[in-house]
């Protein structure tokens, strides 16, 4: 579905990714982590035929983004950090901006603005900014794009908001859709993400399914030293030591996202060579 | 459908346009017709061209006022695509780079031109009509009509002089679409710099063509077409350049500075990255 090969970017003088290689398939919802100023964002320009790769190939649909063809555009969508909305009467801003999706579902779209609890007779003039956001996040799931791409979707939303999100996104996702999460904020979409994509000084450190992660790591308190001896990464709390250790029984555990991160960008050798 | 023109699409994006843009554009009007009225009161208050509303008054203003508004408005068109949430709005907005184009000249060329020529004339007509209410005093020249701004003979290219001053408007209008693209920021202001600076470089070439490579003499006939060397004034020599290239020469002056603004316009908003 997205197939970068070689990915080379940079702005101006700050080079962002030198020789990136990843693929993205139907049917998952990735989570793409990182530290500020990794490229996550531009990684998710690049494929959303914002930004133009000096070297390299991306190819989203069989269609190169950049050519940004109308075709292209109706089949992907990006909700970004950063957006604008006009201010005009929701139901205004469906009339006028629904058409240009031929698939765009008014019905999933009031049922998701229901869930997010957004009047339909409302302004997007008198919304606050969680309120828009949830509104764009609506409008880009009913879009029905085969790929959806999100820039720090739960920033600004309130605590209901976060699980509403996740009870939407949950739904949402069908085997012909990707969609990928660009995030922090680890902790709000972890049940939902099923391959986890870090990127570190514009190259992937880490890309794996979470049911291997889950398989091969264990994230869980240290019952002793020699738990904490042995761990690939251990974070002192009030109530004992919590570590990340290789998972040796096979039994699959729960995944702790921010851990997990905190493991592989402190010590990326020993995690990787696991998988 | 086709990727590069489709008339349901550009229709949605036309709708779309005015749907997010109708009150601004609202406010604008009323905002012109309210400076026009207030215009044309001042100058009947302080005596300007004799007359209230008279001819200088109404061809002074039409004309200013079309260029100042609509080199402005044309340079805010693009202005979306200085801001990063808005820029990322306009470019993923499922349609053509041609669609947004011609969606920009429907609005900056055509429709502007249509709703100011209308606007300008409604007050105009109004104004006139309470000026001729006024008793005529004797050192009015004239009882003020509504003049035909078309019709007045402002720069002598040829003989459709108000036409030629029109397509002059256009190119000029289009390197402020033009410009908007390409300055993300206070691109008004820096379009009218640029344009400066490229009058004068031009203004610097032409004298120094003229002054230093060419030998002394005059044009006695059409710029660039007719050189008379001067020598004596009676063994004068006369160089013709050949009639069609002058005529090329005009013609790509008059109609096809604007278009291939246009066409850049197209490749910059093309390749545009936000």
């Amino acid at each position: 579905m997205i197939d970068i090969q070689n990915l080379s970017f940079a702005y101006k003088k700050k080079p962002v990714f030198n020789g990136l290689n990843l693929k993205f398939e139907a049917g998952h919802v990735y989570g793409l982590l990182g530290k500020n100023g990794t490229g996550k964002s531009s990684l998710l320009r690049n494929i959303a035929g914002l930004l133009n790769p000096q070297q390299g190939q991306v190819t989203v649909n069989g269609f190169t983004p950049f050519e940004r063809l109308p075709v292209f555009l109706e089949d992907v969508f990006l909700v970004p950090e950063e957006f604008y909305l006009p201010d005009i009467p929701v139901a205004a801003f469906i009339k006028h901006y629904a058409p240009f999706y031929p698939p765009f579902n008014a019905n999933k779209f009031r049922n998701y603005i229901a869930v997010f609890k957004i009047p339909e007779d409302s302004t997007l003039q008198n919304m606050s900014y969680g309120q828009k956001k949830k509104l764009l996040i609506s409008f880009a799931l009913a879009t029905n794009a085969k790929v959806l791409l999100m820039d720090e979707p739960t920033n600004g939303l309130d605590i209901m908001s976060k699980s509403q999100f996740r009870k939407i996104l949950a739904e949402a996702l069908d085997e012909e859709r990707c969609i990928i999460i660009s995030t922090h904020q680890v902790k709000d979409l972890e049940n939902l993400i099923d391959r986890i994509t870090i990127i570190d000084e514009g190259k992937i450190l880490f890309d794996e399914n979470v049911e291997d992660i889950t398989k091969k790591l264990s994230f869980r308190f240290a019952h002793n030293d020699a738990d904490v001896a042995t761990a690939l990464y251990t974070e002192s709390s009030f109530t004992g030591n919590v570590i990340v250790a290789p998972n040796l029984d096979g039994e699959e555990g729960k995944l702790d996202l921010e851990l997990l991160y905190k493991a592989i960008v402190t010590n990326p050798d020993k995690i990787t060579k696991l998988f | 459908m086709n990727q590069f023109f489709s008339f349901t699409r550009f229709s949605l994006l036309v709708v779309k346009h005015w749907a997010d843009n109708k009150k601004r554009y609202g406010l604008s009007v009323l905002a012109f017709i309210g400076l026009l009225i207030t215009w044309f009161v001042f100058t009947g208050l302080t005596g300007f061209d004799n007359i209230p509303m008279g001819k200088a008054v109404q061809q002074i203003t039409f004309f200013f006022s079309l260029f100042a508004v609509g080199t402005f408005y044309a340079s805010q068109y693009f202005a979306d695509l200085g801001s990063r949430a808005k820029g990322i709005k306009f470019l993923l907005v499922p349609a053509s780079a041609f669609e947004k184009l011609l969606c920009s000249l429907l609005y900056t060329v055509l429709l502007f031109f249509v709703v100011f020529t209308t606007s300008f004339y409604l007050v105009d007509v109004l104004m006139v009509a309470i000026a001729n209410t006024f008793p005529a005093s004797s050192a009015w020249a004239a009882k003020p009509t509504v003049v035909n701004v078309f019709k007045i003979i402002i720069v002598k290219f040829n003989t459709d002089s108000t036409i030629n001053f029109l397509l002059f408007f256009f190119s000029v209008q289009s390197a402020f679409l033009l410009g908007s693209i390409y300055f993300e920021k206070y691109s008004f202001i820096k379009t009218i710099i640029i344009g400066f600076v490229a009058g004068f470089i031009l203004f610097c070439l032409m004298y120094f063509f003229n002054e230093l490579l060419l030998p002394n003499g005059d044009y006695p006939s059409g710029f660039f077409t007719t050189y008379r060397v001067h020598i004596d004034g009676v063994n004068d020599h006369l160089i013709q350049v050949p009639r069609w290239i002058g005529e090329v020469f005009r013609f790509l002056v008059m109609y096809a500075v604007a278009p291939f603004l246009w066409v850049v316009t197209y490749y910059r908003l093309k390749e545009k990255q936000v």
